[in-house]
């Protein structure tokens, strides 16, 4: 109910650098992060009634959050082509410090090593050691196996470690 | 978070990794934009929910009225009584005119079977043959032709009565309780 009792300026306030890095970490893209932080907020006045607790609330944010970057992928694509010359004039307007500026210029190899995991990866490695949730919390809010999160995790660090160490598979 | 620490989701990148997304914040233009955005959006829904809770009961209350008012119309009152329209006698199967002691007339075309049994009978009166019958504790009279018949009745147990009211009906082809003081 603590949910209800929030106004929505107050749930962005207190949700909206949450939602920006999830978006962030599962497109990489800044515009494409700021379309899905509006989108989800905006669905947050359509279901907010449905939405019975403070607990409820965060992970129905970032449930929302995770499928509508799963959706802009199509057309992430699209637009990818047509905005590379304004990413350059835009990038040189901006001095405001953007920690994923420095991802796109990779000084910052941990988080460009994630983004490049594959969506699936990406998801639980955020969950689990951002938000610091449980295997079982992660599986509840993906609708996945507490077993596909383990190993989905394994995969993950695997991987990473090739990465950033510079391992050979 | 003690998950963190088993050795099988240790991860050496993890505390880089917390320390640079902690470094990741909405831009603050995104965040008035958005809540702009969203104020829109509820006052939109305010509007909606408001027509909704305003036009649905009007609606609903001119439907109800509509169905209240046009019941009357599915239900046409039997006109009974004096000066009637014609109206078919169905015989003892139907309820008489209910009219107290007062005369009633009716118009058939058929005359009623009543007056096959063996109790009726005719007299003359102003020089028409009228049939006579007794029923309940009244009387019924009729005269005419295959054309059409007048049916009389009358809740009187006075025969000399009701057949003075037949010879007023007959001499003045008006309403028997009018004439009759």
């Amino acid at each position: 109910m603590g949910a209800l009792r929030l106004k929505t300026d107050e749930i962005i306030d207190k949700y909206a650098d949450m939602v920006y890095r999830i978006a962030v970490n599962e497109t990489g893209n800044r515009e494409d992060a700021q379309d899905i932080f509006q989108e989800v907020f905006l669905r947050l006045v359509r279901y907010r009634d449905r939405i019975a607790s403070e607990e409820h609330l965060k992970a129905w944010l970032i449930r929302v959050t995770i499928n509508c970057a799963k959706k802009q992928k199509g057309s992430f694509w699209n637009r990818k082509v047509a905005s590379v010359e304004k990413s350059a004039q835009e990038q040189s307007d901006e001095r405001t410090a953007n920690a994923y500026e420095a991802v796109e210029n990779a000084d910052s190899p941990v988080l460009l090593a994630v983004r490049e995991l594959p969506e699936k990866y990406r998801n639980v490695v955020y969950l689990f050691y951002y938000e610091e949730m449980s295997i079982a919390q992660i599986g509840k809010l993906l609708g996945e196996k507490e077993s596909t999160v383990k190993s989905r995790l394994y995969r993950a660090r695997e991987i990473l470690k090739i990465r950033l160490k510079g391992e050979k598979p | 978070m003690s998950q963190r620490k088993e050795p099988d989701y240790v991860w050496d990148g993890c505390e880089p990794y917390k320390e640079e997304l902690r470094h990741v914040h909405a831009p603050a233009e995104l965040v008035a934009l958005t809540k702009e955005k969203v104020a829109a959006e509820e006052g939109k829904q305010k509007r909606q929910r408001l027509c909704r809770k305003m036009y649905l009961p009007a609606v609903a209350a001119a439907a109800f009225a509509v169905v209240v008012l046009s019941f009357p119309l599915w239900q046409k009152a039997p006109t009974k009584g004096l000066d009637t329209p014609i109206q078919p006698y169905l015989g003892s199967a139907a309820d008489m005119p209910k009219s107290g002691d007062e005369t009633v007339l009716q118009q058939t075309a058929v005359l009623p079977v009543e007056f096959l049994q063996e109790d009726a009978w005719t007299e003359e009166l102003e020089g028409i043959q009228v049939k006579f019958v007794q029923k309940d504790s009244g009387y019924i009279a009729a005269f005419g032709d295959e054309a059409g018949y007048t049916i009389v009745s009358s809740k009187t147990e006075d025969l000399e009565m009701f057949r003075e009211d037949i010879r007023l009906l007959l001499q003045n082809g008006g309403n028997v309780n009018e004439d009759r003081k």
